[in-house]
């Protein structure tokens, strides 16, 4: 369900990325095939990936393992994560695996990361554009 | 340069490997990672 809320946040604000010259990209950690299925519930997003290994996730220091997932802010994300329709599916990949957003300019250089706490602790989409305006305005 | 991500290997649906350095070539990029695919 977290997932699932994660990328419908970013779907909406996708225009508004592309519009600040940034690509989406979605990376997730199942097998391919279970990337197939995440695919055609997302056809809006023109580009996703999985990681099975989780090794761009460790090379981001992402938060992993039973202590992400023990926090009263978890159950809160869940709740509203539930009133805005988002529905758990079967867990396709690691469970103890927590999210995140890193930011990327076209030379490789790592310009913004945010790190998930807590499962449905993804960084809201207007915080996201906001970071991303700063940075073209930064560039510019 | 990110040296340690950008020879990552990611793949597509079809189970292709695509270098993680190559998503940002043409562009900046926001790469979204998610817990699982459920």
């Amino acid at each position: 369900m977290f997932c699932r809320e994660q990328v419908a946040r970013y779907i909406d604000a996708q225009d508004g990325i592309e519009g600040l010259g940034y690509r989406l990209v979605v990376v997730g950690n199942g097998t391919p095939e279970q990337l197939q299925d995440f695919e055609r519930r997302f056809p809006q997003v023109k580009s996703i990936f999985t990681d099975p290994d989780r090794a761009s996730y460790r090379a981001l220091d992402l938060r992993h393992g039973v202590g992400s997932l023990m926090s009263l802010g978890m159950i809160a994300n869940g709740m509203r994560a539930v009133r805005a329709g988002h529905t758990q599916g079967t867990t396709a990949g690691d469970p103890l695996q927590q999210g995140g957003v890193a930011v990327f300019d076209s030379s490789g250089n790592q310009q913004f990361i945010h790190r998930d706490g807590t499962a449905g602790d993804s960084l809201p989409a207007d915080e996201l554009l906001g970071v991303l305006r700063r940075l073209s305005h930064a560039a510019s | 340069m990110n040296t340690s991500l950008e020879t990552i290997p990611l793949f597509n649906s079809d189970g292709d490997p695509v270098p993680l350095g190559s998503v940002w070539v043409k562009k900046p990029v926001v790469m979204v990672f998610v817990r699982h695919f459920g």
